[in-house]
């Protein structure tokens, strides 16, 4: 396998233009403009390069969507608004190298025939939005970005745009309205972004690291991506690992690896004494996978045949120590937060949720709000006006079928047994967290 | 066209129609939050689910929402028959629930509540949620509407209201999760003339009226009627409530025709002049209050052996006691007329003569090019809402104006808007050479819109434009074509029956008439002559005669000289017909009565010899045609033949500042005897634009003061620079004018004045809400 996106994280600061070129990078352009759009975008198909964002949908498909005769402008938005717990893998991309970015978006741009790209970048990565700045002006200076690049006729410029925060931004409609300056609600679809984006025009959103991987399919071929994979995957993929492992970090790996390989030999397994209970494979809105899972190749098709989702590829670790209540709390605890207060399922149910598991936490829980757990899980996924609920509300259905004899327990023990002490914390957080504020 | 399946039950529906829409015409009772027939749906509080059934082997069933669904033909649904769909209607509510307070027997909309029908229709009946409810802090918003914040279901409908179709940008959706506040930044009162209308597309007790809260009743205990709005020459349809003899509050009535869901501020609030304190209630003769009935009294007084009388009606009155106070004079032999001002008779005239094609507020909404000449917010607040419904779509909206306006202020945000200052006497040329230019082959700017447009809609301010301007903008109506409509904003809610009725130049007549001294007695009803554009003139001529008999709902300036007053009903009060802006009759009734004696407007038929009663019948029947439309139904138009206008001199192009009106939307001659909305009435103050003030040599700035002379008249104001005021003008209110005894265009003399102190000044928010005394404006809570 050869590293793609982590192959200059080695240097200790991230490559000006003249080091990042002497390593090959903008290569690439050469075997990109001139070329015939439809080509390359059939040649992307071809390679199984899929959406790295979380929804693992093929890149090509989504660009073959542009219309052809798309009225102008066309935009293309990148996605860097990486917030999902357990995923950091863009933040190391933006920070160790940003001309990757800049080629990856230039080569993505030209492709879709755009007329302007904007980096949407999370708010707390401030540090590496003013690296990333900071390489666009070289890419400028160079004549890399501007009129007529490379006398290609191709012209494009890359606007970087610092999130005002909220996860929710994420969501490639709520993006194009914070990025108009509006409330970030996401929008209806239809109409897709594809059809009527960002001011109303044609609009393609990807992940960052999904069009990063543009550049080199273009040079290298298809076929060459495809054999990057492993197990039926295509390409290589910064997975993550968090949680108590040993070795915790972003690791570039063939898509397709075992998550076995990948916690056990990358991120080094668990800590000493510790055994791992379940894990989510692609961050915090991805149903639990069980130890006996651990030899699923981690690619988006096998991981959906076994009922999760590989989402970010960002894998977080549950180990013994923890109850599991108290970790599905929080994970929903977290999208309640973070909910837009736009639709009335994610607004009003998710609070909702907290306190039955507060319930548990605290004690006072029945089998009735188990019940109830289970019924407004079913109730409020499939009736939101956006995918941050499903989400949400994944991971907990996940938990109720795993972990169905720990809320029995918390009934029958009136509580945790994980930890008693924790129940005055919780008690505090039901007092003051999502279901108190203002008083 | 086309049919979808609801529970087996074929629904029929329009093109453009979601499937909510359909479902609702056809009476199926879906419960819907968010969805609002004038605003859209939004997606928000996915109430309306209904599960589709599978078309092909192999689907599955799915729950949608109905309100973001567009309609096609030959979909099926379940709904009652669904399993899966009450469930995650009633499952939303249940979620509501578990912030919403559930204090119905404490709040005003109990009882009259979408909530609490939709909660009820959906069967949630028993709270499972036992967590602590969140508490959210009121907001103070002004006198006219208070915040709950509490009772928020969180559906969008009062920010997409108040910005996306009013356009307002000082209230809005603030926070995120179940933290989601709709409230302006700052406590006050709002900018926008429709900001009651939140209210009405709240469907909870959120946002309710806060005069109504003071002297509230349940709803179901109001005595309401079909209505129409006195307040100004649009007409819209509305609903007053009243209980106990008094009125409570004006809702605004659905219609399709005029203004459809919405009224302004002004319609809502301006009627409350009802219950106003200094209101006449009783029978005033000399100075002493009478317990006699109103009608005896009148009757005596007219009886007088040494009168001469005049007649006067009123544009603000209805058509009937217009043409029996018209048979009135012609039985006292007496000079009559239904206008106070000279000027505004034959500015009114002129307008009505070319209003026949006048755009009704959808075809101003459907418009793709507007004019608008005057200052249209301040004077027909409605007919500028639905300017900004074009405007929203991005069709170009000119302007043409003297004095500031919320229209014009909108110009910074408002891409397609273009503002033009100019002084009024300059209209006519403007509008010459904008026809002139036309008729050019490389017509640009301005005259290429309009003739590029295949709709265009001119709108004119009838009171501040002088005649030559409002034929030039007829004028260039007709150069553009049939496609485009020119309508103008009259003076007063039946300016256009009044203008039937007057003879061509009555009131100058009637004036004169007076200061002769050929007349020595005048009946008024409705007017308020003494303190309108010629209150000079009338003031001194009245001083003059012995008996001046006022009949009146308000304690008018003429009221107050009067040595007869007779309290008349409201328009909420008594029967009648108003004839609006575009010539549309539209009857109105009585929706409670007075527990005192006042004159309900239809006895004055009594006063009147058997013959006039004939002629008052049969010249109604050839005014308004055979069919008198009944309260509450859209009136068909009437086209009248040509009016008589006699001739007057109008202002010229002076060499010093002219004085303009800078009006106010809640203003009107009725709307400021209404306690709360009055309260908000801007300071006075002398608007002058900084570059015209430079060039007159003066030094100004925000603590600057201005004195203006003006005849033998002197009134000093602190200044409002503002580049909205035009050039070689210098814009006061109704209340300067008044008191300068100054008519529109006047020539005036403007010299620095003491200074205001340095302190800074006070947040405008004080300055924008004086509290009523007595006002418990927190609503209770104590500081």
């Amino acid at each position: 396998m050869e590293k793609v996106l982590s192959r200059n994280f080695h240097h200790a600061q991230p490559l000006d233009l003249a080091t990042y070129r002497a390593g090959g990078g903008y290569d690439s352009l050469q075997s990109i403009f001139g070329r015939d759009r439809e080509e390359m975008v059939n040649e992307l198909r071809a390679s199984g390069l899929r959406g790295c964002g979380g929804a693992g949908f093929s890149t090509g498909l989504k660009w073959s969507f542009l219309a052809k005769d798309a009225p102008r402008p066309v935009y293309l938005v990148i996605n860097l608004d990486e917030s999902e717990p357990g995923s950091c893998k863009d933040r190391q991309v933006l920070y160790r190298d940003p001309h990757t970015i800049v080629e990856g978006v230039l080569a993505s741009a030209y492709i879709i025939g755009a007329d302007k790209a904007f980096v949407f970048v999370r708010g707390e990565y401030k540090v590496g939005a003013a690296k990333l700045e900071k390489a666009v002006q070289e890419a400028r200076d160079a004549g890399l970005l501007g009129d007529n690049i490379l006398g290609s006729g191709f012209s494009l410029d890359i606007d970087v745009h610092l999130s005002a925060g909220r996860y929710i931004c994420g969501e490639e409609t709520a993006l194009l309205n914070a990025l108009e300056g509006y409330r970030a609600n996401p929008r209806s679809k239809p109409p897709f972004p594809a059809v009527k984006g960002l001011w109303g025009q044609p609009t393609i959103v990807n992940n960052m690291e999904t069009v990063c991987h543009v550049p080199s399919i273009m040079h290298k071929g298809a076929q060459w991506f495809q054999g990057q994979g492993q197990n039926g995957g295509s390409g290589t993929h910064l997975f993550q690992v968090s949680g108590p492992v040993k070795n915790p970090g972003v690791f570039e790996l063939p898509m397709g690896v075992t998550a076995r390989e990948l916690i056990y030999d990358h991120a080094g397994g668990l800590l000493d004494g510790r055994k791992l209970i379940a894990f989510q494979p692609g961050g915090s809105s991805t149903p639990f996978m069980t130890p006996d899972q651990l030899d699923t190749p981690m690619h988006f098709d096998a991981v959906a045949k076994i009922g999760s989702r590989l989402g970010t590829g960002g894998v977080i670790i549950m180990d013994d120590t923890i109850c599991p209540l108290k970790y599905t709390r929080n994970l929903i605890e977290f999208y309640a937060r973070e909910s837009c207060g736009f639709c009335t399922p994610c607004r009003d149910g998710l609070p909702y949720l907290v306190h039955l598991f507060d319930k548990f936490e605290l004690g006072t829980a029945t089998a009735a709000d188990h019940q109830t757990i289970l019924e407004l899980c079913g109730l409020i996924g499939p009736n939101t006006h956006c995918a941050l609920a499903p989400g949400a509300v994944m991971p907990v259905q996940s938990a109720l079928q795993l972990f169905d004899d720990e809320f029995k327990k918390h009934i029958a023990a009136k509580g945790c047994s994980y930890s008693p002490v924790a129940a005055t914390a919780s008690q505090a957080a039901a007092g003051a967290g999502v279901q108190g504020g203002h008083h | 066209m086309g049919t979808l399946y609801i529970d087996d039950q074929p629904v029929e529906f329009q093109p453009g129609d979601n499937v909510l829409d359909a479902a609702k015409r056809a009476n199926i009772e879906v419960p819907y939050f968010c969805y609002h027939p004038a605003l859209g749906a939004v997606g928000s509080c996915r109430v309306c689910a209904m599960e589709t059934v599978p078309s092909r082997e192999g689907e599955q069933p799915r729950t949608v929402m109905t309100c973001t669904l567009k309609a096609q033909d030959g979909m099926r649904f379940r709904f009652a028959q669904s399993d899966k769909a009450p469930g995650v209607s009633k499952t939303m509510v249940e979620f509501y629930m578990t912030r919403h307070p559930n204090d119905c027997p404490v709040c005003d909309e109990g009882g009259d509540c979408h909530l609490q029908n939709m909660t009820v229709e959906v069967g949630h009946a028993y709270r499972r949620f036992d967590g602590q409810k969140k508490t959210y802090p009121n907001q103070l918003l002004g006198p006219l509407v208070w915040n709950t914040a509490n009772r928020c279901i969180t559906c969008y409908r009062c920010v997409r209201f108040y910005q996306d179709y009013a356009l307002g940008d000082d209230f809005g959706a603030m926070g995120s999760r179940n933290n989601v506040l709709f409230r302006r930044i700052d406590d006050g009162a709002f900018d926008s003339p429709f900001a009651g209308n939140i209210i009405t597309v709240c469907p909870t007790g959120t946002f309710t009226d806060k005069v109504f809260r003071r002297k509230y009743s349940r709803t179901w205990m109001l005595k309401k009627s079909a209505s129409i709005c006195a307040h100004c020459s649009v007409g819209c349809h509305v609903e007053p409530g009243a209980r106990a003899g008094t009125l409570r509050r004006v809702v605004p009535n659905e219609n399709s025709a005029v203004n459809q869901y919405f009224i302004c501020d002004r319609g809502r609030y301006a009627p409350h002049a009802s219950e106003a304190a200094n209101r006449p209630l009783q029978v005033k003769v000399g100075g002493q209050l009478r317990q006699e009935p109103a009608l005896a009294v009148l009757r005596q007084a007219l009886a007088v052996s040494d009168a001469r009388w005049g007649v006067m009606g009123s544009a603000r009155e209805d058509v009937v006691t217009n043409l029996v106070l018209q048979q009135l004079a012609s039985d006292l032999n007496a000079p009559f007329t239904a206008f106070t001002d000279p000027l505004t008779e034959v500015r009114t005239k002129t307008a009505v003569n070319l209003s026949l094609s006048a755009p009704s507020l959808q075809d101003i909404e459907a418009a793709d090019c507007i004019l608008v000449v005057g200052e249209l917010t301040e004077h027909a607040p409605m007919m500028e809402l639905a300017v900004r419904q074009a405007l929203k779509q991005g069709k170009p909206v000119m302007m043409l104006h003297a004095a500031a306006s919320l229209l014009a202020g909108m110009v910074r945000k408002q891409r397609s808007l273009q503002a033009q200052t100019q002084a009024p006497v300059l209209w006519a040329e403007t509008l010459q050479k904008l026809i002139s230019s036309l008729s050019q082959e490389q017509a640009d700017g301005w005259a290429a819109l309009l003739k590029n447009a295949k709709a265009p809609v001119l709108l004119g301010v009838a009171e501040v434009m002088p005649t030559a301007a409002i034929k030039a903008l007829a004028e260039l109506a007709a150069v553009l074509g049939e496609q485009a409509r020119v309508g103008f904003a009259l003076p007063a809610a039946n300016s256009f029956g009044a203008a039937q009725v007057s003879q061509a130049g009555s009131s100058e007549q009637l004036l004169e008439a007076l200061e002769r001294g050929d007349i020595n007695a005048l009946l008024v009803v409705g007017a308020d002559p003494m303190s309108g554009w010629q209150g000079e003139r009338w003031s001194k001529a009245l001083a003059k005669i012995q008996h001046l008999v006022v009949v009146d709902h308000i304690h008018s300036a003429t009221v107050q000289a009067a040595t007869v007053v007779v309290p008349s009903a409201t328009v909420s009060e008594h029967n009648g017909v108003f004839i609006n802006y575009e010539g549309r009759v539209q009857s109105f009734a009585k929706a409670y009565s007075r527990e005192t004696q006042v004159l309900l407007q239809e006895e004055l038929i009594a006063l009147l010899s058997g013959d006039a009663r004939a002629r008052v019948q049969s010249q109604l029947l050839s005014m308004l045609g055979s069919v008198m439309p009944s309260p509450g139904s859209t009136g068909s138009r009437i086209k009248p033949a040509t009016l008589p206008i006699g001739q007057l001199a109008e202002a010229v192009l002076g060499n010093g500042p002219a004085l303009v009106l800078q009006g106010w939307h809640g203003e009107e001659e009725v709307a400021g005897f209404a306690t709360e909305l009055a309260s908000l009435t801007p300071h006075d103050s002398v608007g002058i634009a900084p570059a015209y003030a430079k060039a007159l040599g003066l030094t100004l700035d925000k603590n600057s003061r201005l004195t203006i002379s003006v005849h033998n008249k002197q009134l000093t104001l602190p200044v409002s620079l503002s580049a909205q005021v035009a050039e070689g003008c210098v814009a006061v209110s109704r209340r300067a004018f008044a008191e300068l005894q100054a008519r529109l265009g006047d020539e005036v003399k403007l010299t620095a004045a003491m200074r205001l102190s340095e302190e800074p000044a006070a947040p405008s928010v004080v300055a924008h809400f004086t509290p009523l005394q007595g006002d418990n404006s927190n609503g209770g809570l104590r500081p």
